[in-house]
């Protein structure tokens, strides 16, 4: 499995708003944000219907 | 929410502990036997309101304007729905909730998408054979940001209901009873997509947004077909799901008999249907989702015409957190019957396609009003019984049908004639008195004059002609700031299809948001960040100048230009939001990034009244039964109001003052 490295601050940061936040681990946290970024790329790719959608809307 | 959690959120947006003295609200400030309601009426207009208060047509608003106090209410910039019902909810303007319009886009791709929500699919599935299993994700979000103010009362035990608050979805409070408002999606994922049967298609049916038209052939007067549900997310081919339709004519007594997931009914030409209930299979007796919808036979023959309404989240059995409790779905459906659960329920698109027509629309609208108030009816028995609590109530009917009936009482309106305001010129009146006897039914069963009642009736925005539509991407273009490589065929409905984004330096896209093309922030940015503040001050100073050909009018009043704080709090917030004056608009065409031969045209939709426009041309109203003492009152007042009547103290984000003394 890769891994990658972070600053040791940006680390800790992380670390403390985890719990906030509401995540089990620092590793749960992590991976949610990334997928959640990676994500908008992605959908841009793949979701050809979303100005059809948007059309739904009387103003648009 | 419980209120370890809500200190938990409040930390997140820098509220934090000490900026929430909780110490003081325990302190016993607190009154407990006040109750609030506010009712939400979306787009009534104060104008409107007071001619007919003045011609004695709303004895009931008179009333309560006469107890304590009616008002104009200040809007937000841009006066569109999303934003100033956020502004209402977290008390504070866009700088704080980061709605901004209808539309944002993400400016690494450039696409566009709703602002106020969205549904993210399943992040993790198990693939056996043809079928795709979740396992992980899948969730909806509320792009909102800020604590909504019934957090703070929930927080403090105080009962509260809010019933379809817009860019409220999803319902996700497990202390706050709520249905979904605006934003809320049907089940094919869209806004509100109605399904059209006929034998005849129309000649511009591929056009359709908002719909999608099944032609039909009968045989023998027997036809099958289907009704289209959701994607099967769970087969690896994402197929759409169908339910079949079986459907018999008798051409002679113009009836109908139709077969639809078991249910058989007959109707009669011109027949509305009650809601069906529909279950729409994704797996094998495994999985299946949950609908409703409506049928109306339009014509029997010789064309066969059934318009059958956008599939909606059955809140019974809801696929997806329209309520904020199964529980609580099943409640509202025992005792009032299924509802509209989509955002707007009202059908302007199948009225702007003509499939159907003025009168039929307006048979549904009052459908949809009605069953609002019912639904309403029922909220207050409960709230009446209560010692101490918070009720919010909307009605989206008067904005929608406001849109789309403004033709008929406008005689400046390219669709305006002597036949339409015959039949039709007081449309917005009767909606008007309609919501003014709704009104009546509350102010029966509460005491209006009770000091521990508060009524609060207001509206996010007014409303003026939708006259002239105007295309701001054409604009850019003329002036320079946008290139086309083919300069002849500049027309174009696409998204930004035929744009030359190395030679441009700014774009419209929504309803009010204009965006430069920036380097390092666009896809394709091509402004380099130092030139962006003297290029805004000229489109801005353009935009001023803007003159309507056929008029000679002035096309836009006002212009906001975000600054660089309010920018680093949301990526998305637009680089200036433009203030139409009355009777203009961003064309249809431009709102999602498509370009037209000229940029004045008259607006030949029958959504042809609008308040997207200057904030300052189209204020809100304000009814409540206590006198207001704030100067110029705005939306996010009524919010510290609230809070402040409760004796919970006003964070420090919240920007709103209270109406009155408290």
């Amino acid at each position: 499995m890769p891994k990658i490295k972070i600053d040791n601050d940006l680390y800790e940061r992380i670390k403390n708003s985890t719990e906030l936040a509401g995540y089990s681990s620092v590793e749960e946290f992590i991976i949610h944000i990334l997928e959640t970024q990676v994500s908008q790329f992605e959908e841009a790719e793949n979701d050809p219907d979303v100005l059809e959608r948007l059309k739904g809307l009387g103003y648009i | 929410m419980k209120r370890r959690e809500f200190i938990k959120k409040s930390a997140i947006y820098g509220v934090g502990a000490s900026l929430y003295p909780y110490g003081k609200l325990l302190a016993g400030k607190r009154n407990h036997k006040l109750k609030i309601l506010v009712l939400g009426i979306d787009g009534m207009d104060p104008h409107l309101a007071s001619v007919y208060m003045h011609k004695g047509l709303l004895p009931n608003f008179t009333r309560l304007a006469n107890t304590g106090s009616f008002s104009r209410c200040a809007t937000t910039f841009p006066p569109q729905s999303p934003v100033a019902w956020s502004t209402f909810t977290v008390g504070a303007p866009p700088q704080l909730h980061g709605i901004y319009d209808f539309i944002h886009r993400k400016p690494a791709s450039m696409l566009p998408y709703l602002s106020t929500s969205k549904v993210n699919p399943a992040s993790k599935t198990l693939d056996i054979g043809d079928w795709k299993i979740p396992l992980i994700g899948g969730n909806t979000e509320n792009l909102r940001k800020g604590i909504p103010f019934w957090d703070y009362l929930a927080a403090e035990d105080i009962p509260t209901s809010v019933f379809k608050m817009p860019g409220n979805f999803p319902s996700d409070s497990e202390n706050v009873r709520m249905v979904s408002g605006m934003g809320t999606p049907d089940l094919r994922g869209g806004y509100g997509s109605f399904t059209l049967y006929t034998t005849s298609p129309p000649a511009n049916a591929d056009k359709f947004t908002g719909g999608m038209v099944v032609p039909l052939t009968f045989n023998d007067d027997f036809v099958e077909t289907s009704l289209e549900g959701p994607v099967n997310t769970m087969r690896q081919d994402t197929p759409k799901t169908r339910i079949p339709i079986q459907i018999w004519r008798d051409r002679i007594n113009s009836v109908v008999k139709l077969n639809i997931d078991g249910h058989e009914l007959i109707l009669n030409n011109g027949e509305w249907t009650d809601w069906i209930p529909l279950t729409f299979p994704m797996m094998s007796f495994l999985s299946e989702v949950k609908g409703i919808c409506k049928i109306y036979i339009k014509n029997v023959h010789p064309e066969f015409v059934m318009y059958v309404s956008p599939v909606n989240i059955d809140p019974s059995d809801p696929v997806l957190p329209v309520v904020s409790s199964e529980e609580y779905g099943k409640e509202l459906v025992e005792n009032v019957g299924y509802f509209y659960t989509q955002g707007l329920p009202e059908d302007t698109k199948a009225l702007s396609y003509g499939v159907l027509n003025d009168a039929e629309y307006l048979d549904l609208a009052y459908q949809i009003i009605n069953e609002r108030s019912a639904l309403l009816d029922y909220e207050l028995n409960r709230f009446s019984k209560l010692d101490t609590g918070f009720q919010f109530f909307y009605f989206s009917s008067l904005d929608q049908d406001t849109h789309m009936f403004w033709r008929a009482m406008d005689s400046g309106h390219p669709l305006h004639d002597e036949k339409l305001k015959q039949e039709f010129g007081t449309t917005l009146q009767h909606l008007y008195v309609k919501m003014d006897q709704i009104l009546g039914n509350v102010l029966e069963r509460f005491d209006i004059n009770d000091p521990n009642f508060r009524l609060v009736v207001m509206s996010d925005h007014g409303f003026a002609p939708f006259r002239r539509q105007v295309n701001v991407n054409t604009w850019l273009f003329e002036k320079g700031y946008l290139d086309l490589p083919n300069r002849n065929s500049m027309e174009s409905s696409g998204y930004f299809s035929n744009v030359n984004w190395d030679k441009t330096a700014a774009y419209s896209l929504g309803i009010n948001s204009l965006y430069l093309n920036l380097e390092g922030r666009e896809r394709f940015g091509a402004v380099s960040p130092s030139q962006s503040k003297e290029l805004l001050k000229k489109i801005g100073k353009d935009l001023l100048s803007l003159q309507d050909p056929k008029t000679g009018q002035q096309a836009v009043t006002n212009i906001w230009t975000p600054n660089e704080h309010d920018k680093r709090q949301h990526a998305h917030v637009p680089d200036m939001i433009i203030g139409w004056n009355r009777g203009f608009r961003n064309s249809w065409d431009s709102i999602l990034g498509g370009l037209s031969n000229e940029v004045f045209m008259d607006n030949d939709d029958k959504w042809s009244g609008d308040h997207c426009i200057d904030p300052a041309l189209v204020p809100g109203v304000l009814f409540c039964n206590r006198k207001v003492t704030k100067q110029q009152p705005a939306l996010a007042d009524i919010t510290a109001t609230i809070l402040a009547d409760f004796g919970i103290p006003i964070p420090v984000q919240m920007t709103g003052k209270p109406l009155y003394h408290v």
